[in-house]
């Protein structure tokens, strides 16, 4: 019903929207390409460096102080993906680790392997596997996205799963027009053939609950830039998966999970960002444990961020000139809305919202073949609009204004 | 004209009248439109035939805010009849034209030109008109 999700509290939490533009409010409709960061992982990332920070395994306090922060905000993440600390690794972001993970998962591929991507995902739940098959001679078969409804065909991805595919690549949500994939049905077909599932979970991460095992992922990755944190990548792999895995590591580092993964001395004060945006987000929800509340809060969110962008669709529909990009009703979709304006340049459009104070980019945001496959590659992609949980009905009606001035040419 | 009618509908967004909840009211509705994320819960108690503490709460675009706000000062104090007789009113304006016996709801025809904000400055109405309608 109507749970109250008070945005001005959480606006307060965002230093950055104190930020001003000529004179102006900041607004920021970029959160898909980056969030703003969250006071709390602010504090974490500095008070670890301010506190002292070291490399692991020394007997003095600031190493084993830095070993703990690393333990909790695992603790924290598998607590934020649904799986267990353990399972958990961090990297340099999504791409990389899915490089990580691409290369050796396809130690188990061969000439009579098969791999299944999508046309709808970012290309770095692409490319990597790509890549991987291509050094191991395995075939790929993408999926078709309808140009039509923005969703994945269903009956292609059928016909492309068989008892040869090794890897199906697939992401939760598209960081370009919002749609969110039913993972949990491709992952049941994809086990069927014995494959393994790897979700990307950068775009949806800020706006729905997730549930790894739910979903049937066996690796899912995210980047928790995209909420609230700093720049830092986390993935979570089922254990028995992440036992076998043979990564590419150094001989003297550690051969056990997770830490067989993180090639090299992490991150340490992101991870303790990490930690803090996963406080904030948990702060947001109720429940008994950080589970609980990780899933309570992205619920509230989801339900705030849907009436905005229900309402930022409605309003776009109505536009003249304007083509909005977006699954039809009933769709599950992200708070991410993708559009063009006939006749102008998406910089045009970006530039005239800047000097309403609108922060917005333009482009294929690397969901490169679902750009071309609508054919505006050329045009330079899509104008994108993120909703964040920070951002209010007020910023949605004026942006609405603003555009309907410029399509108007007023 | 169009920016007078857009501070009256900013007036209420910002400052909204009777912006509570009523416990246990004689008159509890709750509307959602989906398709564009408003909410509107509407309340009333029915004392002496008469409309009394009409009030609302809820979120959303400011046509639907301002709106519910207008509400609630248009049909305190009326009865029942009158409230619904208003409500008619005010639906067939925004269906059709301007009509200047309406007061300050005019602004709001003023203001919404494309169907689908119609439904936001609609929703606070639907709601009271079904809960008066079944009582
Ligand atoms: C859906 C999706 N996948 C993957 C990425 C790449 O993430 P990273 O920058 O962490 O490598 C992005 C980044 O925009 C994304 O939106």
């Amino acid at each position: 019903m109507q749970r109250t999700f008070d945005v001005q509290a959480v606006r307060e939490q965002f230093p950055a929207l104190g930020r001003e533009y000529k004179g102006r409010g900041v607004v920021y409709f970029d959160g898909p390409g980056g969030s703003q960061v969250a006071k709390q992982a602010i504090d974490a990332v500095s008070g670890y460096m301010e506190r002292g920070g070291a490399n692991l395994h020394g007997v003095f306090p600031t190493s084993t102080e830095t070993e703990e922060i690393l333990a909790q905000t695992r603790l924290a993440a598998a607590d934020f993906l649904g799986g267990a600390p353990e399972e958990v690794a961090f990297g340099a972001n999504m791409t990389t680790l899915t490089f990580a993970i691409s290369r050796a998962l396809a130690h188990e591929w061969d000439e009579n392997s098969e791999i299944v991507v999508t046309e709808l995902d970012h290309r770095a739940n692409v490319d990597p596997w790509l890549i991987a098959a291509s050094e191991r001679g395995a075939t790929v078969r993408w999926v078709r996205v309808d140009p039509e409804t923005l969703t994945l065909d269903r009956e292609d991805l059928e016909r492309n799963i068989n008892e040869h595919t090794k890897l199906v690549a697939v992401g939760l949500a598209s960081n370009a027009v919002g749609t969110v994939n039913d993972v949990a049905a491709i992952a049941e077909k994809a086990h069927g053939a014995g494959a393994i599932v790897a979700v990307d979970a950068v775009h949806a991460a800020p706006h729905i609950p997730i549930d790894r095992d739910w979903l049937g992922a066996d690796v899912i990755t995210c980047s928790a830039y995209k909420f609230f944190g700093p720049h830092v990548g986390v993935t979570a792999i089922k254990r028995d998966l992440f036992e076998r895995m043979s990564v590419y590591r150094l001989d003297p580092a550690p051969d056990h999970i997770p830490e067989k993964l993180e090639t090299g001395t992490q991150n340490h004060e992101g991870i303790a960002g990490v930690k803090g945006a996963l406080d904030f987000i948990a702060s947001l929800g109720e429940g008994a444990s950080q589970r609980e509340k990780h899933i309570s809060a992205m619920q509230t969110i989801e339900e705030y961020e849907a009436d905005l962008a229900a309402k930022f669709r409605a309003a776009l529909g109505d536009l003249p000139n304007v083509k909005l990009y977006a699954a039809p009703e009933g769709v599950h979709k992200t708070p991410t809305i993708a559009f063009r304006v006939e006749g102008r340049t998406n910089e045009e459009v970006c530039i005239h919202m800047l000097e309403h104070g609108f922060f917005i980019a333009a482009g294929d945001f690397y969901a490169s073949t679902l750009a071309e496959k609508l054919g505006i590659s050329d045009g330079g992609g899509f104008v994108r609009a993120g909703l964040a949980p920070y951002n209010t009905m007020e910023e949605v009606e004026r942006f609405i204004e603003a555009l309907e001035g410029f399509v108007k040419g007023r | 004209m169009q920016s007078f009618y857009k501070e009256i509908v900013l007036d209420h967004f910002q400052r909204p009248r009777n912006r509570r909840g009523l416990e246990e009211a004689d008159i509890e509705e709750h509307i959602h439109n989906p398709l564009c994320g408003d909410h509107v819960t509407v309340y009333a108690n029915l004392r002496g035939g008469t409309l009394e503490e009409v009030s609302f709460t809820g979120r959303g675009c400011s046509i639907s805010q301002a709106s519910a706000s207008m509400l609630t000062e248009q049909l305190t104090g009326k009865s029942r009849d009158e409230a619904q007789e208003k409500i008619e009113a005010f639906l067939e304006m925004m269906r059709t034209q301007e009509n200047e016996e309406l007061g300050e709801l005019v602004a709001l025809k003023g203001i919404v030109q494309a169907r689908n904000r119609l439904r936001c400055a609609t929703l606070a109405w639907e709601a009271m008109r079904r809960a008066l309608s079944g009582l």
